[in-house]
This record gives C-alpha cells, structure tokens and sequence, in this order.
C-alpha cells in the first residue's frame, strides 16, 4: 500500500513544467476550488484560460460568498470608511470623497438603511436640507435627493424595491411623530416626489429602538426591547399591517433585530438572566418569522451562537452596560453579529445548505481605528461582493505599496548617511518657524533628481516625504557636503545594500555559516595588492570585495565629488566589473544561505532587491552571460 | 469480529476494509444498507482507492467519537481567521497527518477528489479542494498555468483586453 503512495510523492513544486501528464481540472471541481479562493486572487485566476475564467466569474456571481462588512465612523473631526472581506481576512480603507464627509451645524449624518436591492445603497445621510443616497454600497459616491417633507431624527429608512420609505422620528409637537413618505428613488428624472402615506401604528410613534429590514416589497418593523411590537408596511398598498407582539419563543428575550435575506425574515433574540441592571446576556438565537401574519416559527433554531462569543459580545470592557442591543446584518445565508453600543468583535454566522448541520461561526476583528474613542456616530451595513468592490480594494493597495517602498528607501538613505541610531530623528526634524525651511536649494533638487533616477518617481503619494529629503539635505550640507550625499544615495540603491542585512550582517552570516563548497568556486583578485587571484572562502571574499567597493567608490578619479568633473573613460569597466562581484555575493547568498534567509523571513526582500540588480544590470549590459549562469533559472522566472 | 465489506476497484482489484472505514463513505453506507457487501466501483483505480482507504482508516478512528455540537463550534472559533468552508479537523495529530497526506502531484490530488466526490467522503472533498486552493492563492496567472499545466487559450487580443480591463491588479512588486 506505501508503494503506490511514494510513487506520488512529488512536492507542487516538481509538478511546475507538467510531466506530460493531463493533470487539468474543470468543470464543477475547478468551480469548488474557485470558490475557496480569495476574491482578489480571483483576478489572476480569471486570466489563466477561459474555461478558468469562466469558473471564476460564475465564482464571483453564484456562489455562496460571506457578504462584506462595511463600516462607517464618524467622529467630530473626521469620517472614514471600511470594509471587511471575509475571504482574505483583512479591513480595508475606503477612499470617501471630501463632500460625503461635511462636518458642521448642519453636516448631514450617515447612517444605514435597510435595503433589499442587493447591490444598492447600504447608507443615506441626512440634514435638513438635504437627503443622499450612496450609490454603491461602499458609500464612495452619492447621489442627492430632495428631502422629505417633514423634519426628522433618527428616522427609520429602508429601500424597498426601488421604493425609499422614511418613518417616524418626526416631531411629536408637530403631530409628525409616526409620520410615513415614500418616494420612488430610482425613477427618471433625478427628482423625488414624497408621498404622504399612512401612518406608524401607534405603538412605534414615540420612537422607541426600532429595528428594520425590507424586503422586496414590505418594509418590516420591530421594536428592539419588549413587548417588541411588530409591523409591517406594504409599499404597494402604502398601508401597515397588522400589529403585534412578537412571541419571541426565548422568554428571557431581552433584545431582539430583525433582518430579511434568502426570501426570509428572521429575528436575532439575546436572551439571559438577572434583572435590571444585573441583566447579563447568555444566548443569542435566530428563528425564523412568518412574514404575512408575524409568527414566530418557534420550533426551528436557524442559528444559535456559541456561547464564548455571546460572552465575548456582551464584554463591554467594565463599563456595566452588558448587552444593552443587538446588532445584526443578515445577507444571502450569512449574518454578522454585534454590539451596537460597545463595538467590538463582530461575529460572521454561515448557515449550511440545506442537509448540512448547524451554522459555522467566526470572529472578525475590528479595525483598528475602532478602538479609538470617541466616535459620534457609526453606520454598519453588509453587501454580498460584486467584482466592483474589488476595485477600490485594489487601488488601496497600489497606493499601499507605492509609499512603503519610497518610505523603505529614503529611511535607509538616512541610515546609511547619520547612522541608524541617529537617522529617525534627523528625517523628521521640523525646524522652527522663521528659520528657511532648506539651506540650499540646488541641492535638494539634485538629490530628488538623483533618487528619482535611481529609486523610481515619487509619484504624488512620495511627495509627502519631501520633508525628510529637505532634512537629509540640510544636515548632510551642514556636516559633508551634498556631492557625497549623491553618491550615497547611489550606493544606497545600486544593490551595494540590496540585501536587507547591513553589510555586517552579511558578512556574520557568511562566515558563521559558510561550511558549503560551492559549486562555482571563486577566486579574487583586485589588481592592487593581490595581483594572481587567490583561491578565498565565501566570507573572506565579501570581506575583500566589501573593502574593494568601499574603495573604489572613494577614489574620486573613477566616482568624481566635484560636481562637473568628468567621468574616467573606463567608468564603465569599473561599474561592470563591481556588478559583476556582486553578482557572486547573490549567488552565494541563494546556493547557500537561503534557508537562512527564509527563517528571517526576509526572502521577499532579497528576491525584489535582486531583480531590481538583475533588471538594471540587463538594462546597461553591466554582466556576461556566463557570469550569470549560477542563478540562471532563477533570473529566467523573472525577466520573462 | 469487525464486519468487512469489500471493495472492488476498477481494474478488478478487491480490497477488504472494515465497515466502519467503509462507512466514511456516504454512498458506501446507502448501498450496504440496501444490497449486499461486495461493492464494484468501476470509476475508481486500484491505486487510488488505495489512498482513500488509507485516509478513511485514518478517520475512522476520530469520527467515532462525534464531537458535540458545543464542542465543535469552539473548535470552529479556534481556527484560523480565514473562513474555511471544511469542517476544521480539531486535533493538529490529525491535522497534521492530513497535510503530509496531501503533499502529492496535481494529477493525484484531483483523481482522488473525484473518487472521494463519486464516493461523497465530505471532509477527503474537502480537504483536497482546499490544498488545491491553497496552491493558486498568491500566484500570478502565468504561474498558475505552470502549477497546473494548462494551456493559454486565449487570443492576443483578448488577453490584452483583459490586461487593460485589471491593470491595477497586475501591477508586479
């Protein structure tokens, strides 16, 4: 039996190339395994053949995925917003355009509607002037609308179908209190025309906590606390329905939410024990509700959250409030849970299909600029994810790794010029006002100019770190003169510290664990004093060639620091034959020391720092190709 | 004395397992139920029934101990922060067992996921979709096309079309 399994006992990796065997998969196997891969990997996968491409979008648009979270907070200076991607696991920001995000007297206030359109609008904000409505559900744009006719706080909102119905929170002196408009918000035109409907059953007049969910046609209704009356409204008929108490099956109920998806309406109870303010909360049970005449389907838990979470939910860090409401957001077959007052955790529920058991359950942390205090207001909403989303996430990432690079750049410039002890604080020196902000002009273009060439555009993201390229310059014209600043800045990025590791480091870690004999052997000889090459070890030969470098690149015949003193006519030479010895201290480091490396977790490093060596040393011609031929197949994988 | 059922691959082979590594089979335990102990499975090769029965032996042992549903949630909130659509193997012997279990070629993984589906062993499907998964996440489309040996069929034309639709996305490091 162990026969056959060692015959297969290949890794993936000896499987690149194939083997002339068919080992293509497609059809409904390939579509399971594209559903188990995150949504931003889907992009790549979509480009591999069409019937891959095909399998990812039916991916994208069938399947079962966790709705994204989105979340909005706005605090007195600032309003941001967020979203969750359950596959990959991570919160990203969301660009808000400055006009979503006013601030004053009459600033209009985000907040989430209940909306049955699954790619529609998961906020609206509202002043007195004015309504808008997100037009995606990221809230990144908006769309104004006219505002009801009645002045209103903390309305209940809720997209029905098309239709945008506003109840309640209406002025009770004005006899507004349960007052109810509907307007069409999709229809032509761009306007909105309110209609005046029937009024909020009684029980709901007075505002308390309500909780809403819509669904195609009705909007529902129901108090977060008890006796928790329930109602519902039909947009057709624009009139409510029968009122009542909900018998929620969990006597000890003390809050209750409601949400509509998959044609359901279901009703989140947290149930406990104690009275009054000893009241702690133990369980957490979704039942399913009869839409027509609101009952609740008691036999059936469709849901039942495990009890470290429901702990988890009412914690409130101290603060006595235990669970004082439920938050809960249901899409598809999926809901996520949370703690309205004291946000917190959230807690993504995935009911199984149908013949499966139960539900899974999964925490998401938070953000982190949730745990910053104090926050105003926040907006929570949940959408299933359409490859639209995905093109805000990614844009984040470009603009992620543009500055991490420009900032990794100029920080070792810094390091390399004042040392790394004194490097930070020279970079973010802010002088006092009324001294000149840069010493010398002429050279702070130069050395822009220089890393520029050298390490890429800033691009408008690096711009804000002109303040560190002002300091840089103003120290380093106080203490040694610019003209070896640029030179720095070259040694900085042509590969001379490549690898991560100072050249200590390097040489530490060649020499402590240089027991290998490598296949190419290397012998060095610099001309000088060693005029025959002599056979070296791997350490001493970085060592010689360490030296070597330093050397040269002070000789000012070959690497002038007169600015306007000509190049020798040899420079090229010069530079080819550095390259070149470089290139053994990579091959070495990849033939012997890349475990190493691995286990420093620096390998991404290394590997980005030797194609940028690569790519520059096949831009200018600077190696032979049988120089090259150790890490042949390791450069192919990146030039192709 | 434990019963046996046999099992008989698709190129004639038998193979005796116990029924209750049998019965990690879904259709296995239907078709028991109703008929006899002599099962044909003409889809699946010796050599790959083979695997299944060394991962169903292996199992065998945990299930039967099903774990409560208290107990299984927590271990659904103890795993790793990726929603996994498998049921999380609670016991990292086992877990670990399964990962050395996986590490074989593309060609073998997928005929035993399509024995295991023919089969419908839930947790074998499983646990092979998700390493196959795990060997697409984070790769480049060309790279994919090598892992898995599959060939680019796309016109120059609409593969520059899709490169401008997602340019964003496939900006290198």
């Amino acid at each position: 039996m162990e026969m056959a399994r060692n015959c297969d006992r290949e890794t993936e990796e000896a499987e690149a190339g194939g083997g002339g065997r068919n080992s293509s998969i497609h059809g409904d196997v390939l579509e399971e395994v594209v559903s188990r891969v995150s949504a931003l990997d889907l992009l790549h996968v979509s480009r591999v053949s069409r019937g891959w491409r095909t399998a990812a979008i039916s991916s994208l648009l069938c399947r079962r995925r966790p709705p994204c979270l989105l979340l909005r907070l706005q605090s007195r200076r600032r309003a941001s917003a967020h979203v969750y991607d359950p596959i990959s696991g991570a919160w990203r920001d969301v660009p808000i355009p400055p006009e979503a995000s006013l601030h004053g007297l009459d600033a209009p206030r985000v907040a989430a509607l209940a909306s049955s359109l699954s790619g529609g609008p998961r906020f609206y904000a509202l002043s007195s002037s004015k309504l808008a409505l997100a037009a995606d559900p990221l809230g990144t744009a908006w769309r104004d609308l006219e505002p009801p006719r009645c002045w209103r706080t903390d309305p209940t909102v809720a997209l029905v179908g098309t239709r945008l119905v506003v109840a309640g929170g209406g002025c009770a002196l004005e006899g507004n209190a349960g007052s109810v408009e509907m307007c069409d918000a999709y229809g032509g035109g761009g306007g909105c025309w309110w209609e005046p409907c029937e009024a909020m059953p009684e029980a709901f007049r007075l505002s308390p906590a309500i909780s809403a969910a819509a669904s195609e046609r009705r909007l529902y209704v129901v108090e977060r606390q008890p006796p928790f009356g329930a109602s519902w409204f039909d947009t057709e008929t624009r009139r409510w329905g029968p009122t009542r108490s909900l018998s929620v099956p969990d006597p000890t109920a003390r809050h209750v939410a409601i949400g509509f998806s998959n044609g359901r309406l279901l009703l989140a109870a947290a149930g406990g024990s104690g009275m009054g303010w000893g009241w702690a909360a133990e369980s957490v049970r979704v039942w399913m509700v009869e839409e027509e005449t609101l009952e609740v389907a008691s036999e059936e838990v469709v849901a039942e959250m495990p009890r470290e979470m429901v702990a988890a939910l009412a914690e409130d860090g101290g603060g006595g409030w235990g669970l004082p409401s439920i938050g809960f957001l249901c899409e598809s077959d999926f809901a996520y849970f949370y703690n309205p007052v004291y946000l917190k955790e959230f807690f993504l529920c995935e009911q199984q299909a149908a013949g499966g058991s139960g539900c899974r359950w999964q925490r998401v942390e938070p953000p982190a600029c949730v745990e910053q205090r104090p926050i105003d207001k926040v907006a929570l909403g949940c959408c299933q994810n359409g490859s639209r989303l995905y093109k805000y996430l990614k844009k984040e990432d470009k603009v992620i790794r543009v500055l991490s690079l420009v900032l990794n750049r100029i920080e070792l410039i810094g390091n390399l010029i004042f040392g790394s002890d004194v490097a930070p604080l020279v970079l973010k020196t802010v002088r006092p006002s009324g001294q000149a902000l840069v010493d010398d002009w002429v050279c702070l273009k130069t050395v822009v100019q220089a890393f520029e060439l050298h390490c890429g555009s800033l691009t408008q993201y690096g711009m804000k770190y002109m303040r560190a390229f002002v300091n840089i310059c103003n120290e380093v014209s106080r203490r040694m003169g610019w003209k070896k600043l640029v030179v720095m800045s070259v040694e900085a990025t042509t590969q001379l510290s490549g690898v991560p590791l100072s050249m200590a480091t390097v040489h530490d870690l060649v020499s402590q664990n240089c027991t290998s004999s490598a296949m190419y052997e290397y012998r060095w000889a610099d001309g000088v004093q060693i005029k025959k090459p002599i056979e070296v070890s791997a350490p001493k030969y970085v060592e010689y060639l360490m030296e070597w470098i330093e050397v040269q690149l002070d000789d000012e015949s070959i690497f002038p620091q007169k600015l306007g003193t000509p190049f020798p006519a040899n420079f090229k030479d010069v530079v080819k034959t550095i390259f070149k010895r470089l290139f053994r201290v990579y091959a070495h480091i990849y033939h012997s020391h890349f475990q190493k490396i691995v286990s420093l977790k620096e390998e991404a490093h290394l590997n980005t720092c030797f194609k940028h060596f690569i790519l520059f040393t096949y831009e200018f011609g600077l190696i032979d190709k049988k120089e090259i031929a150790p890490l042949q197949e390791l450069i192919e994988s990146i030039v192709l | 004395m434990a019963k046996m059922i046999k099992l008989v691959s698709g190129d004639g082979a038998e193979f005796e397992v116990e029924e209750e590594v049998a019965f990690q089979s879904k259709i296995i335990k239907d078709i028991v139920a109703d008929a006899d102990d002599v099962i044909p499975l003409p889809t699946v090769s010796s050599k790959v029934l083979i695997q299944v029965i060394e991962y169903c032996r292996k199992h065998a042992a945990v299930n039967s101990f099903p774990l409560s549903p208290s107990s299984s949630a927590a271990a659904a909130a103890s795993s790793s922060s990726s929603i996994s659509y498998s049921k999380p193997v609670s016991d990292p012997a086992l877990r670990a067992w399964d990962n050395e279990f996986v590490k074989l070629n593309n060609s073998s993984l997928f005929d035993i996921v399509i024995a295991a589906n023919y089969l419908d062993i839930e947790e074998l499907v499983d646990l092979v979709l998700e390493t196959v998964a795990d060997r697409i996440k984070g790769k480049q489309a060309q790279e994919i096309r090598r892992q898995f040996n599959i060939e680019n069929d796309f016109t120059p034309e609409e593969e520059e079309a899709l490169r401008r639709e997602n340019s964003w996305a496939f900006q290198n490091n």
